[in-house]
């Protein structure tokens, strides 16, 4: 760990560069900053059919809770931890609306609403289990020298999805909000978890659970990095300008995490410090001892949540993951199970493909073969700004030029992968369980087609931008659109039934570009 | 180990601006410990080395001890990494590196004093971390496996009940010849993996170890029964297997006795 004064050193040569970064992350800081008198990052935790945590900052200690708005009648103090404080309500009816506010009487309009989840195993009241997922939606807070390169793009894909909502699913409730990494640019501070997720999804998330998953983007700055192929400033004229910049840590360990290369911060891991996450069972799933990843069940649903980012890089720490993941999987009878982790382990987004990256290759190489041979139906990752969605896979451990469609992929009645779509849904499981891997890392921003110089690697699109063989192919060309991806803002939309899951690429203006089916049996 | 599909642009432009440089530490340590990382161990050497020099010997222990450590050199390892913890004595990855290193380099006792620091200084030890702690607890002390026992009921009550170092626990307690000690530990499990074929396999052949060949029977029978009523899985379906071999293996206990 190279720490200190020595980084100090590195930056007298970007004096003017760094200070204006500075600048800005204090200006955020001050503008971001609560009144101590009313509660403020309010959102939820662990919704399970009979209890729900409400986490929040600042304001009353005390929560007032009923299953009317006009009487909330219990009322839970709250602890305080890494200075969120926390209320566990307890004794809750399952698949019950329940209300919540921080004074008794409150207005109307101070009161928020959540449901509980129904008994485990029962599908919710409305037949189905509605998940929204988001891959990359950090971007609000990404800047490079205080130039903002995306604002607003992650609220025109929470808008997309709400107009996709509103009008096909008959703005059908959310169950369960899913995120996929890198949801704070960019490096997962708790200011920028505060701009790019609180102050954005605000209303969401008092009404809906958050799951997490760990991103390269969450775990601080890496070495000194050349950020001139991704922003165009005046300095990089003169040469390549070295930054700490966020999301290169290349530590597995979340006690080295270091928000600006001076040394780690003393206040430690945001996004540990800001989720409460069942490292010990308490939401059915089998207890990882981590937070770092975990599982849960809610109704018809299982899902599970891998560190792609820390565990994975020690070898023995993911081995112990694997271990547990097959002792969770063992134990799951859920209808549906759904995994979650950042990097994806097939892709060929902009700056990430699975056949170099090492993470992506360990994800892929450890896990693929637990998630086909225990059940698991679809997985989800971020990391390229992109959508990628494979067929339905079996047995692809190895790079992307080893892909043989005739024995990894489900064909079709004409011997064509098939596609999951329209009256030939895929089949769920049996012997020779097949899952389907899902990379939409674009809720936030979409690469775009920009073909490398010579010898460039980075910031630019190689000639197989897209063209993973184990993703499903698209004939469009229509803009963003590649042989094996879609290079477009959006978030993908999940539904599952009792007999049938639906898994949705919903784009910003809330158009429907892909979809799959699974039946079970 | 194959490096980040960015560490080779870096390189490239981290020798660029050394040239211009060549005395800015901050950069060489960079740049060393990308070779480091990616198995370019003389080339990390030289730069770290070189690094030490422009500036302080502490700054740089870290890297140095990370290297050699990777490289197999676990004294060398050890004295950088003290270097470093005698600057910096509160960073808990410094001391799961030592115990790590120390352990490579048999000095046992110093790999379980650096462990138990790790697990003090750490917010958030993983179970990983303990495993690796008891394991090598396990396999040197002489009372070894008392003391490993020790660590994990240390590491459940701080961590919660899970079946990673339950299960390790339980193997400990067999290979201490404790069998009734083992199905007590198996038996804790039951309320996280009860309806999973392994538990029940486990506890069938644990039954067998205590003689308990009826009851192993009757386990036998109600993961069969269970195992049809689950969504069948490639891993379920070799559970059945398992369940086959094993009814052929009660069969022959009861005919020895």
């Amino acid at each position: 760990m190279f720490r200190n004064h020595l980084t100090g050193l590195l930056c007298v040569a970007l004096l003017p560069f760094v200070f204006s970064v500075a600048a800005q992350a204090d200006d955020t800081s001050i503008v971001r900053q609560e009144s101590a008198a009313e509660p403020g990052r309010i959102f939820l935790q662990q919704v399970s059919f009979d209890s729900a945590m409400v986490k929040w900052r600042d304001g009353p200690d005390t929560i007032w809770f009923g299953k009317k708005p006009g009487a909330l009648t219990q009322n839970v103090t709250a602890s305080v931890d890494a200075q969120h404080k926390i209320a566990k309500l307890q004794g809750l009816s399952a698949d019950t609306n329940y209300y919540y506010a921080f004074q008794k009487a409150a207005p109307e309009k101070a009161v928020m609403m959540f449901r509980t989840a129904p008994m485990p195993g029962a599908v919710p009241e409305d037949g189905n289990t509605h998940i929204w997922l988001l891959g990359d939606s950090g971007t609000e807070t990404e800047n490079f020298a205080g130039r903002y390169s995306h604002k607003g793009e992650a609220i025109d894909v929470m808008n997309g999805f709400l107009k996709y909502n509103a009008s096909q699913a008959a703005s059908e409730p959310l169950d369960l909000l899913l995120l996929l990494g890198d949801n704070a640019y960019l490096e997962g501070t708790d200011e920028q978890w505060q701009g790019a997720f609180f102050d954005i999804y605000t209303d969401i998330i008092q009404g809906v659970a958050t799951w997490p998953t760990i991103g390269n983007h969450e775990m601080g700055v890496g070495l000194p990095f050349d950020i001139c192929p991704f922003v165009k400033i005046p300095t990089c004229e003169a040469g390549p300008v070295m930054m700490n910049v966020g999301g290169i840590s290349e530590s597995s360990d979340p006690d080295s995490y270091d928000s600006d290369g001076d040394g780690p911060d003393a206040s430690g891991f945001p996004y540990l410090n800001i989720f409460s996450l069942p490292s010990k069972g308490e939401m059915g799933g089998v207890p990882s001892g981590t937070e770092q990843y975990y599982s849960f069940n809610y109704a018809n649903v299982h899902v599970v949540s891998l560190d792609s980012q820390l565990t994975n890089r020690d070898e023995a720490l993911r081995a112990t993951m694997r271990d547990w993941l097959v002792d969770d999987l063992s134990a799951n009878t859920a209808d549906w199970t759904i995994v979650i982790f950042h990097h994806p382990p097939y892709t060929k987004g902009e700056n990430h493909d699975s056949d170099r990256e090492q993470a992506e290759i360990d994800m892929r190489v450890t896990f693929a073969p637990v998630f086909e041979n225990y059940g698991v139906d679809v997985i989800y990752s971020g990391h390229s700004h992109s959508y990628e969605r494979s067929w339905y896979l079996r047995g692809h451990y190895g790079m992307s030029d080893s892909f043989d469609a005739t024995r990894n992929a489900l064909l079709d009645v004409d011997g064509n992968p098939a596609l999951g779509q329209g009256s030939e849904p895929y089949e769920q499981g049996g012997a020779q369980n097949r899952a389907v891997y899902t990379v939409a890392g674009n809720a936030g921003k979409a690469d775009e087609k920009k073909p490398c110089p010579e010898g460039q690697v980075m910031g630019c699109t190689l000639p197989n931008w897209l063209q993973h063989p184990a993703h499903r192919t698209f004939s469009e060309t229509a803009p963003g659109y590649e042989s094996n991806g879609i290079a477009r803002k959006g978030s993908i939309v999940l539904d599952a039934s009792k007999s049938t899951l639906t898994s949705r690429f919903v784009d910003e203006h809330g158009e429907v570009l892909d979809y799959f089916t699974i039946k079970r049996n | 180990m194959q490096a980040h599909a960015g560490d080779h642009r870096t390189l490239a432009e981290l020798d660029a601006i050394i040239k211009k440089s060549p005395a800015e530490a901050a950069l060489l340590v960079a740049r060393g410990a990308l070779y480091s990382r990616s198995g370019q161990w003389d080339k990390a050497e030289r730069d770290l080395r070189l690094a030490e020099t422009l500036s302080s010997k502490e700054d740089v222990a870290f890297e140095l001890g990370q290297l050699y450590y990777r490289r197999g050199d676990h004294q060398k390892a050890l004295e950088y990494i003290d270097t470093y913890i005698g600057a910096y004595p509160n960073y808990p990855p410094a001391f799961l590196l030592r115990a790590r290193a120390a352990g490579e380099a048999k000095q046992f006792d110093l790999a379980h004093e650096s462990y138990d620091t790790y697990f003090s200084l750490s917010p958030d030890p993983q179970p990983g971390e303990y495993l690796a702690a008891v394991r090598l607890l396990a396999s040197t002390k002489p009372a070894g496996i008392n003391s490993a026992l020790v660590l994990l009921d240390m590491a459940i009550s701080k961590l919660g009940l899970n079946p990673q170092l339950q299960r390790y626990a339980m193997q400990l307690e067999l290979r201490r010849d404790n069998t009734k000690g083992a199905l007590d530990r198996w038996y804790s499990l039951e309320d996280q993996l009860g309806e999973t074929p392994e538990w029940g396999i486990t506890l069938a052949r644990l039954l067998i170890l205590a003689d308990s060949v009826d009851e192993a029977g009757l386990v036998v029978e109600t993961v069969k029964g269970r195992l049809v009523r689950l969504r069948q899985t490639p891993a379920r379906k070799a559970a059945g297997e398992t369940i086959a071999r094993l009814e052929r293996q009660l069969d022959e206990v009861r005919t020895s006795h």
